[in-house]
């Protein structure tokens, strides 16, 4: 159990330093790319949402500290992480999941991960986004789709770079 | 109060949610946009300024391309500002008022801007154009030395290229200043110092070192610029001329400042000669 446990520690971190050292400063102008919400998205199902909420708030100011952006991404996980067992139940296709079940592209297939991911992705990016513009505009879609195509390739693979099987 | 559990675990969920995105609404209004807020939770806190310096120095690379383009940008930007890289539109034209005379010559200041010697027909490119009113066929003569440099023979808006005086083709009338007899100055192609006098009549009397001046005959150059000196002089025996060597008296391949002479009765003369021969 304590080993599990700092694999997601581990992986907080790593998907963290990803996102302030490299993505952060990636010279694409207003296009984000987020990778870090995958490390709530890959949470273990049997978290009460509440509790998910709480680590998603201390994860997301974290980032937002080295994103000079107190709160935004705070807020934008809170949410996801409202969302994320609510969605994961709504599109699995039985009722209930195993303990110690994480979600990756080897629970029920490649299609449904997508699903679930995409659409966590596209709320975040929205999310987010709508937050920073404060309105919706051509710039607005513009950030969102851009945002979404690249941070979803980069979701996509790293699924096949850390859960190859 | 088992209600109120019961209450909790049904809604809690909501009402954490509600009261986290509160907490980050009030953050995000408070700590964005003025920056004296920001201090309390940014980067400028100090482990989290290491770890930018950080994310600075390893990522710079992401921007290396763009910091060299502005760079290069900068550094044109900063070479346009020096002298060398403006075009001198000022006119430094000097000329000669004297009632009793007309003004026949215009003399242009101006920098040569290219000069090359190492062709049989060399050109010079001078600083001056049609704007300046330089005309072909202006003469190009030193102007921190005695001496002649060529002759103008296209101009352009902002410049003019003239024939230099080492150039097969360039013809100048010159003389000896002492007695005034005349010939045809021209380059051999060989050599940057001297230029030979052609078709100076046998029977003139010639020393080492007279002074040769400009004839004015050809109204490229007004009479009596001094070009050289004689260096040495011969002739064949079958031929009626002299070869005169003429030790030039300015050095054309490190001149900078000439002035370009415009003749403003050229055209008159020329009309007029040519008007003569087919009469």
């Amino acid at each position: 159990m304590n080993s599990v446990y700092l694999i997601y520690f581990w992986r907080f971190l790593l998907l963290a330093l990803l996102q302030v050292l490299v993505l952060m400063n990636m010279p694409l102008g207003q296009i984000n790319i987020y990778i870090y919400p995958l490390a709530i998205l890959f949470l273990p199902l049997e978290i009460p949402v509440m509790l998910l909420m709480l680590i998603g708030f201390c994860y997301g100011l974290c980032i937002d500290l080295c994103y000079n952006s107190a709160g935004l991404h705070a807020s934008a996980l809170v949410t996801l992480a409202l969302v994320k067992n609510w969605l994961a139940f709504k599109l699995s296709p039985r009722a209930d999941f195993d303990i110690g079940k994480t979600i990756n592209k080897n629970l029920y297939g490649i299609v449904w991960f997508l699903k679930f991911a995409l659409i966590m992705l596209a709320i975040h990016i929205v999310w987010v986004i709508t937050l920073e513009e404060f309105g919706f505009g051509l710039a607005w879609l513009l950030r969102v789709i851009l945002s979404f195509v690249l941070s979803a390739i980069l979701w996509i693979i790293y699924q096949f770079i850390f859960n190859p099987k | 109060m088992q209600q109120l559990i019961a209450f909790f675990t049904k809604f809690g969920a909501g009402f954490l949610f509600v009261f986290l995105q509160i907490i980050a609404g009030v953050l995000y209004l408070n700590f964005n946009g003025s920056t004296e807020k920001m201090a309390f939770l940014s980067s400028a806190n100090g482990v989290l300024a290491n770890l930018q310096e950080l994310v600075n120095k390893t990522t710079n690379y992401w921007n290396l391309g763009t910091v060299n383009d502005s760079l290069a940008k900068e550094n044109a930007r900063l070479k346009m500002q020096f002298p060398n890289a403006k075009y001198q539109s000022k006119m430094d034209t000097i000329f000669v008022q004297d009632s009793a005379f007309k003004q026949q010559y215009v003399f242009t200041a101006a920098k040569i801007v290219n000069n090359n010697l190492h062709h049989t027909n060399n050109y010079i490119t001078l600083n001056r154009g049609s704007q300046h009113n330089i005309r072909p066929n202006s003469g190009v003569v030193s102007a921190t030395s005695n001496g002649i440099v060529g002759i103008v023979k296209k101009v352009s808006n902002n410049y003019s290229v003239a024939m230099s005086i080492f150039h097969k083709e360039t013809r100048i009338s010159a003389k000896i200043k002492r007695n005034d007899y005349f010939g045809v100055l021209q380059w051999n192609g060989i050599g940057m110092t001297h230029l030979d006098l052609e078709s100076l009549p046998k029977h003139a009397s010639i020393q080492k070192g007279d002074s040769i001046v400009t004839s004015g005959y050809s109204n490229i150059f007004p009479e009596d610029i001094f070009v050289g000196t004689v260096d040495t002089f011969f002739s064949n025996k079958s031929s009626s001329f002299f070869t005169v060597k003429v030790r030039l008296a300015a050095d054309v391949s490190n001149m900078q400042q000439v002035y370009i002479v415009t003749d403003l009765m050229q055209t008159e003369k020329k009309n007029l000669e040519e008007a003569a021969k087919y009469e």
